[in-house]
């Protein structure tokens, strides 16, 4: 299919074909019109046409032929058409048809084709003029780069949930960077790990609340990664236990600022490598207390959680013109150092009071957040993902 | 009471309300793994666990009741050691 405007008046196109009986055969078959005008010699003979006459439209419908193949071709819809018919067209007249562009409206989609058909002899035997619309081509997904930018920025990376992350994606084929603020030998660690398994991964200390930290972790990332495709924003500190009675505003801002605010920075820091690509995706994790109940002594774990889902339907509208997604992956309680301080009979009750009948596993995430930062999630953005075990259906 | 005591006289009372051999009842025996525990059955077997070690459950504590290693937890937190 050629473009509106690759288009030109005074563009011709020509083809020619000879009328045989078998034709007009065909064509009463088809329409049912058997005129003896069109088929029965004597009685056309004694008419005052002297001799069969094919059809009018048996000739028109040779403009069909040419919109539809040539002039513009495939994707042409024949909007309208005049016809005048000059002369009549016998068996055996050999017909020249042609096609003249004379008007192009690129806003509309729309050209104007002069028509008309000369006989052998070169006599017109009709004239009209036509209006075809160019239709948009069929939608299709546009094809991936070849070879997409394969950095991956974990935060929080050393342990739990973001280690499990981390070697899922390096499985996957990404470069990844492993961030953690403390423990430099379990970053490390992961990182032995993941290269063990024949895998990529960078142990890059920082403190993700702050902006300079995260700027040149960002710089280092792209540096060793050749190139960034994504950030998940895991990090979280232990959850600290507080009835709302002795709790103060600014330790729900300190949480808030830890998670949303770390995310937020990240984001920002990460952006402009995306946005030269027009590429990458961005995953949050989330938690299940968005969804339900809330544990009421967890409020600032719950409020900066809640900042999490927000943070990602926000960004969804504002980074997908740019080709950027942004997700969030919400678990349930999962088996990790995270919940260590979480009574065992609540662990248990959770089991079963859970669909799937067990806690959740670092891995179980970690597969999540694969499958949206993989290719096959490139029209998904916006969305949160449970991985609760159906909790959240009860 | 000591724990193991504590975790044979469940057994025992479990496999007397719900009708099945102690073999049966391993540690991860719930709801979901005796058919015969059903809500008739959770109510007997509750007021069983609550003559057998002198406590009473309050009504959350009866609904949460849904596997041994619950009731394992609910009653030592009830029993002295």
């Amino acid at each position: 299919m050629r473009d509106i405007k690759e288009f030109a008046v005074g563009e011709k196109a020509r083809l020619s074909h000879l009328i045989t009986l078998e034709d007009t055969r065909r064509f009463v078959e088809l329409t049912g019109d058997d005129n003896p005008l069109h088929v029965d010699r004597e009685w056309a003979e004694r008419s005052a046409m002297k001799g069969i006459v094919t059809h009018g439209m048996l000739s028109a419908s040779f403009l069909s032929t040419i919109i539809g193949k040539n002039l513009p071709g495939p994707g042409a819809l024949w909007v309208s058409q005049n016809i005048e018919f000059l002369a009549p067209v016998r068996l055996n007249d050999k017909l020249e048809i042609e096609a003249e562009i004379v008007e192009i409206h690129v806003r509309q989609r729309l050209l104007k084709l002069r028509c008309q058909i000369t006989n052998q002899r070169g006599r017109q035997v009709l004239t009209g003029e036509c209006l075809v619309k160019l239709l948009a081509k069929p939608a299709t997904a546009e094809a991936a780069p070849a070879a997409p930018p394969r950095g991956i920025i974990v935060t929080g990376a050393s342990r739990g949930i973001g280690a499990a992350i981390a070697r899922k994606l390096a499985a996957d084929g990404a470069a990844v960077i492993v961030n953690y603020r403390r423990d430099a030998e379990a970053a490390a660690s992961v990182c032995r790990q993941i290269a063990d398994a024949g895998g990529q991964a960078w142990a890059i200390r920082a403190d993700i609340t702050d902006r300079a930290q995260v700027a040149a972790m960002v710089e280092e990332a792209q540096a060793r990664a050749g190139g960034l495709y994504g950030l998940v924003n895991n990090a979280s500190e232990p959850i600290a236990e507080r009835d709302f009675a002795a709790l103060e505003w600014d330790e729900v801002m300190a949480e808030f600022q830890s998670q949303v605010g770390s995310a937020f920075g990240c984001i920002k820091a990460i952006l402009p490598h995306l946005q030269a690509r027009k590429q990458g995706a961005i995953v949050n994790i989330g938690s299940i207390v968005a969804d339900q109940a809330p544990p009421p002594t967890w409020i600032p774990y719950n409020i900066a959680k809640a900042g999490m889902h927000a943070l990602t339907r926000n960004l969804a509208e504002v980074l997908g013109p740019g080709g950027i997604r942004i997700n969030t992956v919400s678990p349930g309680m999962t088996d990790t150092a995270l919940i260590a301080d979480v009574p065992e009979k609540v662990r248990l009750l959770t089991q079963m009071h859970t669909p799937l009948r067990r806690l959740g596993s670092p891995e179980d995430v970690a597969g999540v957040v694969a499958f949206l930062m993989s290719e096959a999630a490139r029209h998904v953005t916006g969305e949160t993902l449970r991985v609760n075990g159906g909790k959240t259906l009860l | 009471m000591d724990t193991i005591t504590i975790h044979n006289t469940i057994i025992e009372v479990m496999a007397a309300i719900l009708d099945v051999s102690r073999d049966q009842i391993g540690d991860d025996a719930s709801m979901d793994t005796i058919k015969a525990w059903d809500s008739l059955k959770h109510m007997k077997l509750v007021m069983t666990l609550e003559q057998e070690f002198g406590i009473e459950f309050d009504d959350q504590e009866v609904v949460d009741l849904l596997s041994l290693r619950l009731i394992e937890l609910a009653v030592r937190a009830k029993v002295p050691a």
